[in-house]
Order: C-alpha cells, then structure tokens, then sequence
C-alpha cells in the first residue's frame, strides 16, 4: 500500500472540494419510473386520498369566505405564545391490522405521534407510539418544517401557528367533529417541491399542498387535521389530541433515547440448511419444507453493517447477521414467491427485518403494500405489479419478517413457523 | 449468489455515501453541477437494473462501477475542457492548485481513477478492483506509479 504525501493529498482535498452530506432519493426514484408516495404523519400513512371520506369532506367544497378574523384570533391566542410548538395527534393506520395469528383476530393500529418543535432553532423531538407502545423516538433538526415538504406532524405544526400568526388561516365553514361543534379553518396553500400528485394517480402540476383545521367553537382548540393534495382530501384525516405552546424549560427537547439505526447488506450468499443452526444467536424459525404448496428453495445468509445514522453516513457501523428463506422462488420478492426474513430481535440486526419492534408477543402486525415496477418485457415502468402482504412478529427471540403475494399465503407461511 | 439487489440496500449506500460518490464523479466530469447529475442517474440507472445485480461482488463496489462508467461517458459525450491552470468557469471543479491540475492531467485515466477512488472515496483494492474490474494487485501497482507520477509531475512543475 503507497502513502501520498501529505502536500499532495492536501492538493487532493483542494482540488474537488467535499460534497454537503445530503441527499434526494424521491428524484432518484422518479428517474427510475417508480412513482414515489408521500408521507404525513407517520411511516406508514400512505396517502389513498380517494379513500377517504370525512366530515371534513364538505368543509373545502365551501367557498372562500375568510372574513371571521376573529375566529382565527382565538385559535391563534388558544396556541398561545410560547418559542415551542408541543402537539399530540392520532390516527388510525391505513392497511395495516393487528391480528392474534391464533383466533384470527383482527384490530386497527392506533398511531399517537406527540411532537415539540422549536420552530426557531428547527429542533423536533419526535415520539411515535402505536397502540401505547414507543415504536420510534427521535431528536433531530429541520431547516424549514414547511408543510409542502416535510408531510409531517411538525411541518403542519408549524405552519399551522404561521397561518393563524399571519392571517394566512380562513374560514370556509361549520359543523362537527366527534359530536364537538367546530369551525373549519383552510390554511393558505403552498406548492409542494414534490411530484406528490403521482400518490393519486394525477399528473397536472404544479402540486397544490393545504390542509383544513377543525377548530372547537368553545375552547378554539385544532381537534382535527385533514390534509389536502390539489384541493383533495390527501391522507387520512388526523385527530388533533392537543396543540399548544411551552416555553423551551418546560419543553422535551432533551437528547435522543433510542438511535435511529439502519441496515445495509453487505452481500448474500446461499447455506445449505445444516449450516443454518451456526447463522443466528439464537435458533432459526422456518416453515418446514414447504408451504403452501411451495418448497423451500434457497436459504441465504444476509451479511449486514449496522449502524446509527450520523450526517447522512452510517456511524460506527457493526457488523450482523439475518437469514432468508426463499419458498417457491430463488430470490427474494419474485413473483408467487414466499420470502421469510429473520433476525435477533434483541440485536440492532432487527433493523433489516423491520425498521420498528414487532407488536406484543402472540400478535402479528399484517399490512399490504402496493408494489410498482417494470413490466416483465422491460418496456413500460411505473406498472402496478400486485399487493404485496407483509407480516412482521417476535418470535423466540426473533424478529420475522414474512412476504407473500396473497393474504392466504402470508398468514399460511406465518402460522406454520417453528424452530428449525 | 444471490441475484438481484434490493431497492432498500441500494438506498442504504445511496444514503451512506452520497457525498463520497459525488465528489468522484465531480473529479472525473469536472464540473460540481453535473456530478450531482451523474450520481442522481446513475442511482436511478442502478434501481431499473436492480434485478442484474449478480451478488458475486459487494453492491457498494456495483454501484460504484455504475457511477464511473457514467460519469465517463458523460464526460466523453460533452468533450470538456481538462481542468485548467489558468481559468476557472462557472460551477467548474476549480483548480485550487494548478499544480496538482497539470499533475493529474499527465496520469492514465485508470491511474486518475484509482487515485480519486481511493483519495476521494476511502475505497479498499478490493473495491477499486472490483469497481474498475481489474485485480487488486493491478490496483495496488497503478497506485503506485500515479502517486509517484504525481510527485514527479508536481516536482517538474515547481521547478
């Protein structure tokens, strides 16, 4: 190995000058055909705007009218003063269930997002609990939480007080939410730096990003959120569970206690099922030698870097392990295919089969997910390829991640695993 | 061997060394601007072809040759001009030292490459190698003879 020395390399470093630590995924994505989906509100509030129907449905179909100062003064003065925005919402999220594998049964998953912001230094501490449980909490700082590009608590957060402390906030109708009285307020909209309207099926631009604020007639309080894409209910609407502002001592801006990490293969490589006792910490789950009529065809053991996300780069990486289990295909994803992920749930690796915990043990967490992409003669993109179905559980110190093209398949695959 | 990459692990290195792929495509194109421009369509290039990634070398080093490969022929295809010692344009790669410019200018392309892959990206021989398909030991001999053409060359110049 040779050294420069250290005037060249210092002629290196002048010579191309290093790069910002940033980054635009979405634009890699639409260069690729893949059409992209918006965010609001959590990780897994996937826009289906036409699904959507809410009380708060008629309130944009109203007119402009904008005149009741007044009723925006209050909301303003209801938000009060102080340097740090602190708002608590919920929601109940689309496509996903919790289903006790055992009886079949089957309940929505409530999100709680709970959310301070200092508006002035861009610091958000972000607390995300499904059905009581922390699933995520992070600390970070946003330049500008605008809400056309972050789709997020804190970005309405913000731009809610900004519309009421500008007048930018009107009016456009009456009625009720959860049997409370209120008043609609539609905040001023701004154009997203998004393609966003892909998420429905659209293409006219630009994008057009609003959102309209229930607000108790008694107390001023936003009880309800509805985001708007081009004038259309964008989202689910969301409970507003309280909004108000703090003072920075009395605000919860303290450090991170759980670090985000994150998982990148590091490469595969096939193992015979011998070999898959020695993989895992802990003793392997699989399905048997087959599974709804599909055999096992390939197990592989995923070499992974693990790691807390710092600046754009992984920090401090480590190294892990999960295996992958192909039935009726041999690789992960293909067409028919069951895909059977696992990890050490106690260990970081559990990032690459999930990016948050596993609900309670004896529950499963089941979803479906849209899957796009080329058709199979390479000659059109952006095709819609099927629903994929996902269960994720913790299992005997593991964590599992199961795949299937068919709701059937992935509860089969689900149901049938036992220690190997 | 695994066949195909996963659009997330692809992500992972994406949002890993995003920095570290650009600045190299910045010092083979020469232009900061169309760096950024490269690296957006090499990524989007490496996701519609996920599905070829053989799995017999790391994906990192994959992308890699993705990334070069293009920002070599976007560099062809628009017929530059080489770094100048004298000027600078606007949004140009500036030569900071002239010196080093020239010095650059008289290695092989493979050598300028396996100097900006290893300088400006921190990448192993096995990655250079495997990014460049060519055989560590190759790598490990190219090193040497550009860091010893650069010296000679930024000696000639000074004198």
């Amino acid at each position: 190995m040779t050294a420069l020395d250290a005037d060249t390399r210092a002629s290196l470093d002048r010579f191309v000058l290093p790069f910002e630590e940033s980054f635009d995924w979405t634009d890699v994505l639409e260069r690729a055909g893949i059409r992209t989906r918006p965010r609001f509100g959590g990780r897994r509030t996937v826009a289906l705007a036409g699904l959507v129907a809410t009380a708060l449905f008629v309130a944009f179909l109203l007119p402009w009218n904008g005149r009741d100062r007044g009723i925006v003064d209050r909301a303003l003065a209801a938000v009060g003063p102080g340097p740090v925005i602190h708002v608590v919402t919920r929601q109940v999220l689309q496509g996903t269930t919790e289903l006790d594998l055992s009886t079949g049964r089957e309940a929505p998953i409530v999100q709680e997002t709970e959310t301070w912001i200092d508006d002035e230094s861009g610091v958000v501490h972000e607390i995300v609990r499904v059905n009581g449980d922390v699933r995520s909490d992070s600390l970070h700082r946003v330049a500008e939480p605008a809400i056309a590009d972050a789709h997020s608590t804190a970005a309405f957060a913000v731009d809610y007080r900004r519309s009421l402390e500008r007048g930018e906030a009107k009016q456009v109708g009456e009625g009720t939410v959860a049997g409370r009285p209120v008043y609609f307020l539609k905040l001023r909209p701004t154009q997203s730096t998004e393609p966003l309207a892909d998420a429905t099926g659209e293409s006219s631009q630009p994008d057009e990003i609003s959102a309209i604020v229930a607000v108790d007639r008694e107390t001023f309080r936003a009880v309800r959120l509805q985001a708007l894409l081009n004038g259309r209910p964008w989202g689910p609407s969301i409970d507003v569970l309280q909004f108000e502002t703090t003072s920075r001592a009395g605000a919860d801006l303290t450090p991170v206690r759980t670090t985000a990490v994150t998982g990148i293969s590091a490469g595969s490589s096939p193992i015979s099922i011998d070999q898959v006792g020695n993989v895992l910490s802990v003793p392997a789950l699989w399905a048997g030698s087959s599974v709804a009529a599909r055999p096992l065809n390939e197990i592989y053991r995923q070499a992974l870097v693990i790691g807390a996300v710092a600046n754009g780069r992984v920090a401090n990486p480590t190294h892990g392990t999960a295996l992958e289990l192909l039935y009726g295909a041999d690789q992960p994803g293909a067409p028919d295919g069951i895909t059977i992920v696992e990890a050490a749930s106690a260990r970081p690796d559990a990032n690459w089969v999930s990016e948050t915990p596993g609900p309670k043990p004896g529950l499963a967490e089941l979803r479906a997910e849209t899957v796009f992409g080329s058709n199979a003669a390479g000659t059109a993109q952006d095709v819609k390829l099927g629903t994929k179905w996902i269960v994720v559980l913790e299992r005997s110190g593991l964590l599992v991640r199961v795949e299937a093209w068919s709701r059937e398949d992935v509860l089969a695959a689900a149901r049938a695993l036992r220690p190997l | 061997m695994k066949q195909g990459a996963g659009l997330r692990e692809i992500e992972g290195v994406y949002r890993a060394r995003a920095a570290e792929f650009r600045r190299v495509a910045a010092a083979i194109v020469g232009d900061r601007e169309r760096a950024l421009d490269v690296v957006q369509e090499a990524f989007a290039a490496a996701v519609g072809r996920r599905s070829t990634f053989r799995g017999d070398a790391p994906l990192e080093a994959w992308l890699w040759r993705i990334v070069v490969n293009l920002a070599r022929n976007d560099l062809r295809e628009r017929r530059p001009m080489p770094p100048s010692t004298e000027e600078t344009t606007n949004g140009a790669v500036e030569p900071h030292d002239a010196r080093l410019a020239v010095a650059l200018l008289s290695l092989t392309e493979r050598q300028r490459l396996v100097v900006f892959l290893r300088h400006y990206a921190d990448l192993d021989y096995r990655t250079i190698a495997e990014t460049l398909d060519v055989s560590e030991g190759t790598v490990g001999a190219t090193l040497n003879t550009a860091h010893r053409a650069l010296r000679t060359a930024l000696e000639e110049v000074t004198k």
